[in-house]
């Protein structure tokens, strides 16, 4: 493997303060970056424990968020409530493939993905899996920039229940899924923030001390 | 003096590896050899730029915000919507946990991303003194990917689509605000960076403990 040939700033005795991107001795860590001031950590404290409760807080809104309604519409006083799912199969029976397509990836598809991605990550580092780093690094990359995009159901709906509000005739009245959907957007996203990358190369760094005699 | 070895090294923020500094081109990017991750990237005038940018930002903030976004008529009634409309409505129709979701993630976060983009920015041409200009920085950094006003957008979009069958609908003015403002956002985020701006504040502390 090539990246045995590499050493991380900490082997070396530095610290990285990851808000201003100044390099520090490691004896710093605990103290605040003299430019930032933000707490100087070599990694990230909690990292993995906090990235873990997000993950699995995330979980278990993810139930609600597609069982319950998100909204109710209401013409001339009959409607039935709808879930995220059933919004979708409205949009393909209307013969809207694309738009079908997005809010399926948006709503159900990103979401499932990033608790995926997250907790393969997650298991990865657990259980000391032998998969390559660069990999690894790809999916978090992925699973962070893809994370705020499942926010789109949450704004469609913002935006119907605005619109329709037409009293008897028709209305939207949005429902108790949509905050549980939110939450599990914003959970994932804490996750994703919360967990340091840094730990996946940590990996590969014992072998480089065995070796590195002093 | 411990300067000089911190001075002459960079560190990857996503894998931690120790790479020698180098002086890169105006325009030229260095980026991680082992992970890939972009360390840097010397982009041509990020300061004036950004505050051209955080400018025409805050000219198409108000507009965006308080002028009708979709107007919709049906059956002769009428009834338009602006993004505070919609957190409205999100909290009568009892939902207030979403209600404020919408308000921090399409008003608040981008709002106070402008007036601190302006203020740093500001700062940095015109060689301001800055008492929050730490701060605000930090603040920055850490707000970056909440705003979610392209998330909005599309999210309009897609309601257009799902009402089109039954109503009919007009896209007011707020709606190509709106559009502008993503628009000069996006651009932000590849003209200006925050690094730039440490470096900045870096090298002005060093010259104030110079000259005393
Ligand atoms: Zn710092
Ligand atoms: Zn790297």
């Amino acid at each position: 493997m090539s990246t045995g040939e590499y050493k991380s700033a900490r082997q070396q005795g530095f610290l990285l303060c990851r808000h201003c991107h100044s390099l520090h001795s490691l004896e710093q860590q605990h103290q605040r970056c003299d430019v930032c001031q933000t707490p100087l950590h070599s990694r990230m404290e909690h990292t993995l424990q906090r990235s873990w409760a997000f993950l699995i807080a995330s979980v278990i809104c993810f139930f609600p968020a597609n069982l319950l309604p998100i909204m109710t519409f209401k013409s001339f006083g009959s409607g039935a409530p709808s879930t995220i799912m059933s919004g979708i199969i409205e949009l393909f029976s209307k013969g809207f493939w694309g738009i079908g397509l997005v809010v399926l990836v948006a709503s159900i598809v990103i979401p499932c993905l990033k608790i995926i991605g997250m907790l393969t990550l997650l298991l990865s580092l657990k259980f000391h899996w032998r998969t390559s780093a660069r990999q690894k690094t790809w999916l978090y990359r992925g699973v962070e920039w893809v994370g705020r995009w499942s926010m789109l159901d949450i704004f469609v709906i913002a935006v119907l229940v605005a619109l329709v509000q037409l009293g008897s005739l028709a209305s939207i009245s949005p429902g108790h899924g949509a905050t549980a959907f939110a939450a599990v957007v914003i959970l994932t996203m804490l996750s994703a923030l919360n967990f340091d990358t840094r730990l996946i190369w940590d990996k590969y760094a014992p072998t480089d001390t065995q070796h590195h005699d002093t | 003096m411990m300067k000089t070895p911190t001075s002459s090294f960079i560190a990857c923020h996503d894998c931690d590896l120790l790479i020698a500094r180098t002086r890169l081109q105006k325009g030229q990017s260095l980026n991680c050899p082992r992970c890939h991750a972009k360390l840097f990237h010397a982009r041509l005038n990020p300061i004036e730029r950004g505050l051209a940018l955080a400018i025409t930002s805050l000219i198409l903030f108000l507009p965006a915000n308080l002028l009708p976004i979709l107007s919709l008529s049906i059956f002769g009634q009428q009834q338009s919507e602006t993004i505070l409309q919609s957190v409205l409505s999100l909290y009568d129709g009892g939902l207030a946990i979403v209600a404020a979701v919408v308000l921090i993630f399409a008003v608040l976060v981008p709002g106070l991303q402008i007036l601190l983009l302006t203020y740093i920015t500001a700062c940095l041409q015109f060689s301001i003194a800055g008492h929050y200009l730490r701060q605000s920085l930090n603040l920055y950094h850490t707000l970056h990917g909440w705003g979610m006003l392209e998330i909005y957008m599309i999210g309009t979009l897609i309601a257009v689509i799902k009402l089109k069958d039954i109503a009919n609908l007009e896209p007011g003015l707020g709606l190509y605000c709106l559009a502008g403002l993503i628009f000069t956002t996006c651009l932000t985020n590849s003209l200006f960076d925050t690094q730039h701006a440490w470096q900045m504040v870096k090298q002005r502390r060093n010259s104030g403990e110079a000259q005393p």
